[in-house]
């Protein structure tokens, strides 16, 4: 089995699964659920606001430029973070990469 | 008070009043100031873009007979479509290997419930009608055999409790069910009609919990309850053990039983939003004219309710002197406003210092054999 996750970059620019939502539930994040599976992940604020930016435009370079504006204090160790996140949400199906790049 | 959701997770949906049963103790039948009356098919597709629009994540599609509508598969296309999961209570008789296929096609259906209350025709007819029990039986294999993750609803009444074991059998080893749940009349909808001698006695309240209890540890895990003579047992046992050991429960004391008004909604037949099923004359609002949003966050009522959990039970008479009362959740809202019209009281049909005064003498050893 390909782990596509293990080919992530900041330059990355991955494709949400349009079938999986976001619910914002409370001012401390959300669920993202996927309706095929019933899979329902708790997302912190965080990860719920990074969710929500990826949208399969901006790079992830560009995300954590825009996550390091809303959230103070965001030290280096923020790109690895979100690395980690984001291999999260392709292990589980919520992301992929743009169709010319999936072997 | 806990931070309220934008909006429901779930809602459950009477999507017809039509059925082709007349189940001598339905809750649904027979409830005063309801309208009985289906909405057409583009009303429930409206509402189900809306409730896409508001990420609900299920619907519970429940009647009446939901499997009535000939539109049904429609509306499984607009719950699909609006990236909603769904579950289904029905009484099996339209539950054709066709249907089963269909539905198994969908793939978003994660529960289906068959009603059946004994393990032989003679037992399950007795309050459901004459020729019921071979459809439902039928239904249940049907739906297991296409892999639909099937449950079943088994009502405990007066004349059923001594077929519980032979309904578990039926069940569990026969059909390999992995599990099936259990309840028993309540004093909601057709009991109006009817009348209290539906509703279990003392006596054989007691006696059917006994026997769900043995059962419960035969078959550990596999009959559930959140509400009727299994849940009860579980509730009453543990107050009493709180009560002897005079340990707290934490959070009780108040009338926090029921906190569906938090994660979900219910929608009467007609349209009428409803803040859950067993409250069908609390009318919040309409579908079409009334979105879901403002319903869920400004409904007074729907407030109301919600404000419920902070009313101690201390503030009741019918609560003073008893020696539960802070291990107590005051119990369902919707028997509260059948049996005190207030659904701002504890409900007696759950109160264990009535449960005790009722069985007399036997009631004060229920838990020590």
């Amino acid at each position: 089995m390909n782990d596509f996750s293990m080919q992530i970059t900041l330059e990355t620019v991955p494709v949400p699964n349009p079938n999986l939502f976001l619910r914002e539930e409370n001012k401390r994040g959300g669920v993202l659920f996927d309706p095929d599976t019933g899979s329902v992940r708790i997302l912190n604020i965080t990860a719920a606001e990074t969710w929500k930016l990826l949208d399969g435009r901006r790079s992830l370079a560009q995300i954590i430029e825009i996550l390091k504006q809303q959230f103070d204090g965001m030290d280096d160790s923020a790109e690895e973070k979100l690395l980690e996140l984001v291999r999260k949400f392709f292990r589980i199906g919520a992301l992929g990469l743009p169709a010319e790049r999936t072997p | 008070m806990t931070e309220l959701m934008p909006t429901p997770r779930t809602v459950d949906l009477e999507i017809t009043s039509r059925c082709n049963a007349r189940c001598r103790y339905c809750y649904y039948q027979n409830n005063k100031g309801v309208e009985y009356q289906d909405l057409p098919t583009s009303s429930w597709l409206e509402f189900f873009d809306e409730l896409g629009r508001a990420m609900v994540m299920s619907v519970c599609l429940m009647g009446g007979e939901p499997l009535l509508r000939e539109d049904f598969f429609d509306l499984i296309d607009g719950i699909v479509k609006n990236r909603m999961r769904f579950q289904i209570l029905t009484n099996g008789t339209r539950a054709t290997r066709e249907f089963a296929k269909r539905l198994r096609k969908t793939g978003r259906c994660f529960s289906i419930q068959v009603s059946l209350d004994g393990s032989r025709a003679e037992v399950h007819e007795l309050m459901r009608g004459k020729g019921s029990f071979e459809p439902a039986l039928q239904a249940i294999k049907v739906l297991k055999e296409e892999g639909l993750p099937i449950t079943v609803r088994v009502t405990v009444h007066g004349s059923n409790i001594d077929d519980l074991q032979a309904t578990a059998y039926l069940l569990l080893d026969e059909l390999g069910l992995p599990n099936f749940s259990t309840n028993s009349i309540s004093a909601l909808g057709s009991r109006a009609k009817y009348g209290d001698n539906l509703l279990l006695t003392p006596a054989q309240r007691l006696q059917a919990m006994k026997v769900l209890a043995l059962l419960d540890k035969q078959y550990p895990g596999r009959i559930q309850a959140t509400a009727g003579p299994l849940a009860d047992w579980k509730m009453f046992g543990e107050m009493e053990a709180a009560r002897l050991g005079d340990n707290p429960i934490p959070g009780r004391g108040h009338l926090v039983g029921c906190g569906c008004t938090f994660s979900k909604i219910g929608v009467r037949s007609d349209g009428a939003y409803v803040p859950c099923i067993m409250l069908p004359q609390l009318v919040l609002g309409y579908i079409g004219k009334d979105s879901l949003e403002e319903v869920w966050r400004n409904s007074g009522l729907l407030n109301g309710l919600r404000r419920r959990i902070s009313i101690p039970l201390d503030s009741f008479d019918e609560c003073e002197g008893c020696e539960y009362l802070r291990l107590c959740t005051g119990n369902c809202p919707g028997t509260a406003l059948s049996l005190s019209k207030d659904p701002n009281r504890p409900s007696p049909e759950t109160c264990l210092r009535k449960f005790k005064h009722d069985l007399g003498a036997e009631g004060l050893s229920i838990w020590q054999n």
